[in-house]
């Protein structure tokens, strides 16, 4: 027990680095079973980072706009208007600007769902499928149009664009070894990944995978996220946008003109949902517009809100978690890191299930040693899993991880439900 | 019922305002295109006129009047299923399979079909059903996390193991599964409508799934607006609290029998066990709340986003002060509560009334 409290005494962000640090310690131990390195390389924290990005955006962008109490099952569709007006944006007026205007169009989204749920008090969720309808059936049609016959010589199509401009790269000076006005710095993270040291090496591979050749896009992202804690729990406005997912009515009582705030927060989920949406289209992800590339990463950036139980730093927790098995997806072409992963997910299950016993919890205790139970199995069974697993296996994170967390999250007390004015 | 009429413009007013706002809104982006929109309306009425084309828009109607109801269904109660895409397509994979394995006289090899349709999709809405009463998991988000599953994982993998049966046309493989044979197929309603109509051409069929979507259609608007058991639903959608303290039991509606309709099904599962009989919409005389192995009323109710909410429990200083008093409310429960009365815990005297 005074393991636990001593944890429980610990500040968050020191517990999140040591959960972070066992983590890693776990990645290491098992990838050696299956003669691999995948698991801790640095270009697995690199491509975690570019996959857990659009996820980071669609969840902030969730955020604001369920802090306000609309709830976004849209995030989808304005992802997909994000990743047309990106693409389309870049090929016509530079890479800069395909970001911007990728983030507009996802805004354009925004405002659809804004003027149905705060104007007209539409549900929700009927909304936000109807944008997630409206937004694939839109951009073919602006793709017919525009890429299959403006950018026809450059192989554009109804169902995909050219290539498209990049914004550029950034490293980070000192640990990385970027350039500082034109000066070439030390890269310190790469000596210690070069010395082969025990985990210490492992550990320096994956910063240096985090902080190094990263799109400024994805600087951004990342910078978005204290930003966000800043501007919601920090600031005057923060506090009213707030209290429209709480309580809209006391805020009614304030004075507080909660359509504002309600239409603000959505207008800003659809831009930020739009923003990853441009992320995906532009180098770092697919240097194309291409139809369904999305993927559900709308979807996936709102179970990494709920994961992150509705705050930024949870949210970019979720999103590297869930961005994870997308890139070792990508890199994984015996299936070797996949297969090490079934015993990772055992490890975790296993982990889960004595955090369970010590809270006395039956039910999750059972369930946790089926999970572990089931993965050990399938691991010693199967030489590599087969090649589908992979695919699903952020879709499978993501609804184990809700079973075993959702009873320990508080939505905002008013997310989902429309408001009226004068009503309260 | 002199209302009828009235009823009858107000419900179709609000489908004819959105056929009105999508002609104007295509229009509009038509003109933005360069195109003529009065033409395209008009190839479209042309084409719309010919039997064949009138065959077409009811086979393809079909499954998604079938799919449309499968939703209602839970949005009647305000669960939100999102992933009937994937519970359909599922249930389509396996059961096609099954259909195309065994050998059946004909009747029965429908039958069989069908059954194993609905019982995979209703078990593949059943775990987001399990979810969202046992962990209070959002629905919407767990039906597309499996939606995602089964489309690119369990319906690829099925189809790797099936695909023996792919037919080859030509010099393609197509991927499928076995081929079912002339005793599953459904009869076709081409003689029933040739009565009527001239001869369809084309080679065009209007499947006999379109009756079974029509009876469908009719079962669904009897069991949900004229049955018990499509009463309890409603009051849970429209009110869980009140709906619990009039004896319905949430977690049972909770569980998706919207797949059961998928193909042909009724959800006709009543928790009294005598079937779905017409009641007249009124609460249930004898509230029926559930107790636990205390006898104290359980406060498990959710709502749709997944947070407990209603607590049937009185407050506790409210519990407290009836245990007191001797006031039997919720058995040990509450004399428990009343332990941490405020007055208890400062040392003050019991029964200020009495002393």
């Amino acid at each position: 027990m005074t393991v636990v409290n001593y944890l429980k005494n610990m500040p968050a962000w020191s517990r999140w680095i040591l959960y972070a640090v066992i983590g890693v310690v776990v990645l290491n131990i098992v990838q050696g079973f299956d003669d691999t390195s995948l698991l801790t390389a640095e270009g697995s924290s690199r491509n975690m980072l570019r996959w857990g990005v659009p996820i980071l955006l669609a969840g902030l962008g969730g955020l604001f706009s369920e802090r306000a109490g609309v709830v976004n099952i849209g995030l989808e569709g304005m992802m997909v208007l994000g990743t047309w007006f990106g693409a389309w944006g870049a090929l016509e007026f530079g890479p800069w600007w395909g970001v911007l205007i990728g983030a507009l169009g996802g805004m354009l989204g925004g405002v659809m769902h804004a003027v149905a749920t705060v104007q007209f008090g539409v549900d929700h969720v009927i909304s936000g499928v109807a944008i997630n309808i409206l937004g694939p059936g839109f951009t073919r049609f602006m793709s017919s149009e525009i890429f299959a016959k403006r950018f026809k010589d450059q192989g554009g199509s109804i169902t995909q664009s050219p290539r498209v401009p990049t914004v550029g790269r950034f490293t980070f000076p000192f640990l990385a070894g970027g350039n500082l006005g034109g000066w070439k710095t030390p890269d310190v993270l790469g000596w210690f990944e070069k010395k082969d040291w025990f985990f210490i090496s492992d550990i320096a591979g994956i910063m240096r995978g985090l902080v190094s050749t990263m799109s400024w896009v994805t600087v951004i992202a990342v910078a978005l996220v204290p930003f966000s804690a800043w501007l919601l729990w920090r600031t005057r406005f923060g506090l009213r946008l707030r209290i429209c997912g709480e309580r809209p009515g006391a805020g009614e009582a304030q004075g507080i003109n909660i359509y504002f705030y309600k239409y603000v927060g959505v207008i800003t989920s659809g831009f930020l949902a739009g923003l990853g949406g441009a992320f995906i289209a532009s180098q770092e992800l697919s240097s194309v517009y291409k139809e369904g590339q999305t993927s559900g990463r709308g979807f996936i950036g709102l179970a990494a809100l709920i994961f992150g139980n509705w705050r930024p730093w949870g949210i970019f927790g979720g999103a590297m978690l869930f961005g994870y098995p997308f890139a070792l997806r990508l890199q994984d072409l015996e299936g070797k890191a996949s297969h090490s992963l079934l015993l990772v997910f055992a490890v975790a299950m296993f982990g889960v299930m004595i955090w369970a016993l010590i809270r006395k919890n039956a039910s999750d205790t059972v369930l946790a040693a089926c999970f572990g139970g089931g993965a050990v199995l399938w691991y010693l069974l199967a030489e590599t899993p087969p090649d589908w697993w992979a695919a699903i296996l952020p879709y499978v994170i993501v609804l184990v991880v809700l079973i075993f967390f959702t009873k320990r999250l508080r939505p905002p007390a008013a997310d989902g439900q429309v408001y009226r004015k004068g009503e309260a | 019922m002199k209302n009828v009429p009235r009823k009858a413009a107000l419900a179709a007013a609000a489908p004819l305002m959105a056929l009105v706002f999508a002609i104007i809104a295509s229009s509009i982006v038509l003109l933005l295109a360069g195109s003529n929109p009065l033409k395209a309306y008009g190839d479209m009425i042309n084409n719309a006129s010919k039997l064949e084309t009138q065959i077409d828009i009811l086979n393809r109607a079909t499954p998604l009047f079938l799919s449309g109801i499968a939703a209602a269904i839970g949005f009647r109660m305000n669960l939100f299923n999102i992933g009937v895409e994937g519970q359909y397509l599922l249930a389509a994979l396996v059961a096609a399979e099954v259909g195309g394995v065994i050998h059946l006289p004909a009747p029965i090899h429908v039958t069989v079909i069908f059954l194993v349709a609905m019982s995979v999709g209703a078990g593949y809405a059943g775990i987001a059903g399990a979810l969202k009463v046992t962990r209070g998991i959002s629905e919407v988000i767990s039906t597309i996390m499996l939606n995602a599953i089964a489309i690119s994982g369990l319906i690829v993998a099925g189809l790797k193991a099936w695909q023996a049966g792919g037919a080859i046309s030509g010099n393609v493989t197509r991927v499928g599964t076995t081929p079912i044979d002339k005793s599953g197929h459904i009869p076709t309603l081409n003689n029933l409508v040739e009565i009527f109509t001239r001869h369809i051409g084309r080679d065009r069929h209007l499947t006999g799934v379109f009756l079974v979507a029509v009876a469908v259609g009719i079962a669904y608007h009897v069991v949900v607006n004229r049955s018990r058991f499509g009463y309890d639903l409603r009051a849970s959608g429209a009110n869980p609290f009140a709906a619990q303290a009039g004896g319905v039991s949430p977690k049972r509606n909770d569980h998706d029998g919207d797949a059961a309709v998928r193909r042909g099904g009724r959800p006709c599962r009543n928790d009294r066990g005598d079937g779905c009989r017409a009641v007249p919409i009124e609460p249930d005389p004898e509230p029926r709340v559930r107790r636990n192995r205390r006898g104290a009323a359980r406060p498990q109710q959710r709502d749709r986003c997944g947070d407990r909410r209603a607590d049937l429990r009185l407050p506790r200083h409210l519990v407290g002060h009836l245990a007191e008093h001797r006031v039997g409310v919720a058995g040990d429960r509450a004399d428990h509560a009343g332990a941490h009365h405020p007055r208890r815990r400062r040392g003050l005297p019991d029964h200020p009334t009495h002393t």
